[in-house]
């Protein structure tokens, strides 16, 4: 008998103990196939050829669940010392048996996801949901990501078998090994945020979390998170995930073969096959729980970060989470007290981390002006100029623009720490090593004028407003709402250009001082027709060109809340209560107003909520609530408008 | 022939095997005696290469224990024997000869046959006895060169531990067949051992040690 006919038997073998496993996974993709094949609704705007690619989250949802089960009972004969003594007492090295469980598994679920998704495929022509040509590619696509996300997840889940006696501490491994690398980076962040008042985010953090954290790392490789649809599925969006799938399957596979090959058979002390693991385990959650009780405590700290909190937070916390590691490892709550030589090791260790930190976090507050190649800066109390993130991508201000603006912002850190009446301003440093910093500044009040430097610069305006980058409005229909009514223009595509190049011209003069002094009169919306994201603008009252244009269509572009015929106001007066850790605002007293001269006067302070956009630097009373019932034109009828009142 | 050299185990604090040395020359029965936790048990692992030894070589015919040259002559019958719990005999069989080249599902349904087990029966409805009447079949028809036997009496009657000791004498005159049993039945081990050793503390004893410590 040769070895391979040998090998052969116990593919054979291992496949008979896992029939119940068979079974799950093909009633499963069978399920998903008659489901898919009678779905005839669909919710609106869902693209129905997401089906076919690797973004389908059913697919996704299978792929982890099979995964966790299938490694956890991968070597299932390691339960039992009879079975033990059978496997490993047969003609076969260990290697064999890993290989033979491992390619089992494989199988057991590559076969029926691979007939399952190309099933999907034939359904989804068939009802004419894709065309062959346009999805193929992210159907093969979508199989490869499913398999290599299956073996992923199954290499997790065996190594956590592996490496732990019983199933509590299995499962309890397998949550860290799943969840631990994305809790560590987000607490280093928030520890680096602690320690340095400059600190904003790390695009490096902010990738490894992205790499290290497994969902995230399967989430990336199969577009999952962004639902991508199964024709626009690009490979080269998700090739550098998918490259670092295989090589952590890789990289994970021969980590459970040595593993599985120098474990021993029987049981050992402790709640981990190897004593190394537990003292991972044991530093890896002080570790954690350490950064998160140091920067938790951090709220009770005054005027900035405090060492001395974190001090405490060792000195006290480090004891009593290495009590209660003693117990969770040891399952035993005597041992609370004991292990008192890693305690000072945990101790030491914990400051080690909380120096190091302090170390990365205690930099400058911002980069030599030689080594920038570009600035980027926000200011996101002005929220009518739309999302930071994409203002800072979008953003250059570079040559000679560039020293002005770095001098301000030297000056702005010169103010130093947060006041009650500051701004919070974030920068983007394009360095010339191509990686970029980050920083968070906050910006004084009584400095907030000088912002108008800033703001005036066409590389900012360029950054924040969407509406400047715009070179045609060809594929977009144009609304216009002054936070009363809201209508589509019926503009032909010359008429949505020339509206285009007058609200461009107007926003290239507007100046600070009028976002701060004055409330828009209305808004445009630019609604994409070609699926290429919305864009939206406000009209300010020195809009002249575009109040004109939108006159010349006839729309009453400078219409406000008292030109409305109001019928009554009902006043809704609101009282905040603040502690340290909570506020809580409620209704205090509520007015109806009917009188006309009253209304009238009031009416004329008044604007639409929805218009109220820049809050923080043109302050309305945000404690009453108006709302504005108005006559409208059909009839005996009235509409009610939600309104603010200028402080 | 089994050869032992310095082997060492321990289990946490305890040591189990310490230094033991211990040759099984070629067509002999070798019987290990020794009281409970003597690690009679252990060395039995570490010869099938289930266990690892802490420090040590075991070889047989030459080749390192742990090599499958090594396991494929080599059928270890543990004390309690895992099977399927829907498994046969028959099952059984199957199983074995997936495995070993030289196992006879002819002389192994004779052998069940001789003890008057059902084939077809589940080994579940079997008493511990006749389960293991199973598989000391199983093991004898692998036709393997070394047969490891772990309380190979246990559960047996007396009428039944006589065939077991007849059918082995005559693997090991028929076929040359090499038997280390580990075992407490010390009568049945002078009956049929052509060798004995004495494993007390994880050391092996010599025969006035042994003699003197009972």
């Amino acid at each position: 008998m040769n070895g391979l006919r040998r090998f052969t038997g116990l593919l054979k073998e291992d496949l008979k103990s896992k029939m119940g496993m068979i079974a799950a996974v093909w009633y499963s993709m069978g399920m998903f196939c008659l489901v898919f094949s009678m779905k005839t609704t669909f919710p609106t705007g869902e693209v129905r050829s997401l089906y076919v690619g690797p973004a389908n989250t059913s697919f996704f949802a299978a792929m982890v669940l099979f995964g966790i089960l299938m490694g956890a009972g991968a070597f299932r004969f390691l339960r039992s010392e009879p079975a033990t003594d059978l496997y490993f007492g047969l003609p076969f090295t260990r290697r064999q048996l890993f290989v033979a469980g491992w390619i089992n598994n494989l199988f057991i679920f590559a076969v029926p996801l691979i007939l399952c998704r190309l099933c999907f495929f034939r359904i989804s022509l068939a009802m004419g949901y894709s065309r062959y040509e346009e999805s193929v590619f992210s159907v093969w696509m979508g199989c490869l990501v499913s398999v290599l996300g299956f073996l992923f997840v199954l290499g997790l889940s065996m190594t956590a078998y592996l490496l732990a006696q019983n199933d509590g501490y299995r499962i309890g491994l397998f949550v860290l090994f799943l969840a631990g690398p994305g809790v560590g980076l987000r607490l280093s962040e928030r520890m680096l945020e602690e320690i340095s008042p400059s600190f904003y985010r790390s695009e490096l953090l902010e990738r490894l979390e992205v790499y290290l954290s497994p969902l995230s790392l399967l989430s990336g490789a199969s577009g999952v998170q962004d639902y991508a649809d199964g024709v626009y599925w690009l490979l080269e969006e998700h090739l550098p995930y998918i490259m670092v799938l295989a090589g952590a399957v890789f990289v994970l596979t021969a980590i459970n073969l040595v593993i599985f090959c120098i474990r021993p058979a029987e049981r050992t002390n402790g709640m981990f096959t190897f004593r190394f693991v537990e003292w991972v385990v044991r530093y890896g959650c002080l570790i954690l729980a350490g950064l998160w009780l140091a920067s938790g405590l951090q709220v009770f700290a005054v005027g900035g970060f405090s060492g001395a909190l974190c001090g405490i937070a060792v000195l006290f916390g480090v004891p009593v989470l290495h009590g209660l590691l003693n117990m969770i490892l040891a399952f035993d709550a005597r041992k609370f007290v004991s292990a008192k030589w890693h305690l000072l090791a945990e101790i030491g260790v914990m400051f080690l981390v909380l120096a190091l930190f302090s170390t990365l976090g205690g930099g400058g507050q911002m980069p030599d002006r030689e080594e920038i190649r570009s600035i980027a800066v926000t200011l996101p109390a002005l929220a009518s100029g739309g999302d930071s993130e994409t203002a800072l991508e979008q953003m250059r201000i570079e040559g000679d623009a560039l020293p002005g603006v770095y001098e301000w912002i030297e000056f702005i850190c010169e103010a130093r720490g947060r006041e009650k009446d500051s701004y919070e301003l974030l920068v983007k440093y394009e360095l010339e090593g191509g990686q970029s910093k980050y920083c968070r500044y906050w910006l004084p009040g009584y400095a907030l004028d000088t912002f108008e430097e800033i703001f005036a610069r066409k590389e900012y305006k360029l950054g924040i407003y969407a509406a400047l980058r715009m070179d045609s409005a060809k594929y977009y229909e144009v609304r216009w709402t002054n936070g009363t009514e809201q209508y589509t223009l019926d503009l032909d595509g010359q008429e949505r250009q020339a509206l285009l190049a007058a609200y461009q011209e107007d926003l290239e003069e507007l100046s600070f001082a009028q976002i701060r002094l004055r409330t828009p009169l209305g808004r445009l919306d630019f609604v994409s027709t070609k699926n290429q994201g919305d864009i939206s603008g406000y009209i300010y009252p020195g809009f002249s060109r575009t109040l004109r244009t939108l006159a010349h269509y006839d729309i009453a572009a400078r219409k406000q809340i008292e030109d409305y015929e109001i019928v009554r106001i009902v006043v809704d007066r609101y009282l905040m209560k603040e502690g340290l850790l909570y506020h809580v605002r409620y209704l205090a007293d509520q007015q109806t107003i009917t009188a006309p001269r009253k209304i009238g006067e009031l009416a004329e302070e008044l604007y639409a909520e929805e218009l109220c956009v820049d809050q923080q630097l043109h302050q309305k009373d945000q404690n009453t609530e108006y709302t504005v019932y108005y006559r409208d034109s059909a009839g005996r009828t009235v509409n009610s408008v939600k309104c603010l009142k200028g402080l | 022939m089994i050869e032992i050299r310095d082997i060492s185990k321990r289990f946490g604090k305890f040591v189990c095997l310490d230094h033991v040395s211990l040759e099984v020359p070629d067509g002999t029965i070798y019987g290990l005696v020794g009281e409970n936790g003597a690690g009679k048990s252990t060395l039995l692992r570490l010869i099938a290469g289930v266990y690892r030894a802490d420090a040590g070589e075991i070889r047989i015919d030459g080749k390192r224990a742990c090599t499958v040259t090594a396991k494929r002559e080599v059928f270890y019958m543990p004390d309690r024997q895992y099977y399927d719990r829907n498994a046969t005999p028959l099952t059984v069989g199957n199983f074995y000869r997936n495995f070993y080249e030289g196992f006879s599902m002819e002389d192994y349904r004779g052998l069940l046959e001789m003890f008057g087990l059902d084939e077809n029966a589940l080994l579940d409805s079997f008493s511990k006895g006749m389960r293991k009447q199973a598989f000391i079949a199983a093991a004898i028809c692998t036709n393997t060169r070394y047969l490891l036997c772990d309380e190979v009496f246990d559960g047996l009657d007396p009428q039944i531990r006589r065939i077991v000791n007849e059918l082995l004498l005559s693997a090991v005159e028929g076929r040359k067949l090499t038997i280390l049993i580990v075992s407490h039945y010390l009568e049945e081990l002078d009956r049929i051992c052509g060798m004995k050793g004495y494993l007390h503390r994880g050391r092996i004893l010599t025969q006035e040690e042994w003699n003197r410590l009972l």
